[in-house]
């Protein structure tokens, strides 16, 4: 009996590692390079993915192991952020008033949103990052279980499942 | 409906809503400069504001909408625009009857190389001054990668299903498969 690698173990694991990344300061901003941070757990997940298991990953599950470690790394990016604030002692409204200070350069009214956002208070700005972070980090850690599949994955793919309309052999071209 | 037109609708379904959905992303990314400009400008932040997890959105190297900057670089929106026509090939593609499955894998990997090589120049001191070679990698790994990630997303309810019956009824699934 061939095994299929388990998918939560690397995935928490890439999740973990660049989760921590993006959530630490000045090493977090390479996310801003197409989102690199996320696409990489993405990728990591995938490489570990497809080097446990014993038969070849599809595109499907190598997604499914990206997709769970932007999962990971959004919810570590949150638990980060809030732990680098802590510890440096910068509170909400010094964080929000430094990108504001960016902001403003591209839209004057920047500052209008910022009151907003203080408005609401820590717990709901935290939550809104998890959201937020939820939302991107997901499909983008997919498209890095995708990239890594492709770039890592030497053997022959199965073939599709057959609940997939590609793998239907009555149609014809 | 016959089965062959709803196993040909099936193949056609997930190209398409990914093509709708990039395109959704697409306007999402243009529509703070347009918001600029209808004098939206509280929205337009907060759409600036929920980019800015994803990209620098350095104004000077991003393109221009009715005078303001778009939410994301000129590589990410290269990016995001080349899958969108990506998507729509592969569209196209299964009309024709092709495309069923991905490509070979190095091909993706291929098709990332460039971008890696124009951000080395650029690092180098080779100045991408009009954003062309940006433009042009971008647009040319959004458009592969749709090969790609169109069967991932295809195949990812079955592995999702697959996942939880795992989780739910580990004894029964042994967590393997027959070779």
């Amino acid at each position: 009996m061939a095994k299929q690698a388990d998918l939560w173990t690397p995935a928490l694991i890439s999740g973990a590692v660049f989760g921590f990344l993006s959530g630490t300061p000045f090493v977090g901003a390479l996310n801003c390079i197409c989102c690199s941070l996320c696409v990489g757990a993405g990728v990591l997940a995938s490489f570990l993915v497809v080097r446990a298991s014993e038969l070849p990953v599809t595109y499907g599950r190598a997604a499914l192991s990206g997709l769970l470690s932007g999962l990971f790394a959004a919810a570590f990016s949150v638990l980060s952020s809030v732990l680098f604030m802590v510890v440096r002692g910068v509170t909400f409204q010094n964080q929000i008033d430094e990108a504001v200070e960016k902001a403003s350069q591209i839209s004057p009214s920047a500052q209008q949103a910022s009151e907003v956002l203080v408005g609401l208070g820590a717990p709901v700005i935290i939550l809104l990052m998890l959201l937020f972070e939820v939302c991107f980090y997901a499909p983008f850690g997919a498209l890095g279980g995708v990239i890594g599949r492709a770039i890592f994955e030497k053997r022959s793919a199965a073939p599709p499942s057959p609940q997939t309309p590609a793998a239907d052999p009555t149609i014809q071209p | 409906m016959s089965a062959f037109t709803e196993l040909r609708a099936r193949r056609l379904l997930g190209p398409a809503a990914l093509a709708l959905a990039g395109t959704c992303w697409c306007v999402a990314v243009m529509a703070p400069a347009l918001m600029h400009d209808m004098g939206w400008e509280t929205v337009a932040a907060f759409f600036r504001a929920v980019f800015s997890l994803l990209c620098h959105q350095d104004p000077g190297r991003s393109f221009h909408l009715a005078g303001s900057p778009i939410a994301v670089c000129i590589r990410c929106s290269s990016i995001y625009a080349g899958f969108v026509l990506g998507c729509v090939a592969v569209l196209a593609a299964r009309c024709a009857g092709r495309a069923r499955t991905a490509p070979p894998g190095r091909l993706l990997a291929a098709c990332l190389a460039p971008i890696a090589l124009e951000w080395l120049a650029e690092t180098s001191g080779f100045p991408d001054a009009m954003g062309l070679a940006r433009t042009t990698t971008g647009i040319v790994f959004g458009f592969a990668a749709a090969f790609y990630v169109v069967p991932a997303v295809e195949e990812l309810p079955a592995e999702m299903a697959g996942e939880l019956r795992r989780i739910t009824h580990p004894a029964r699934s042994a967590h393997g498969k027959a070779s």
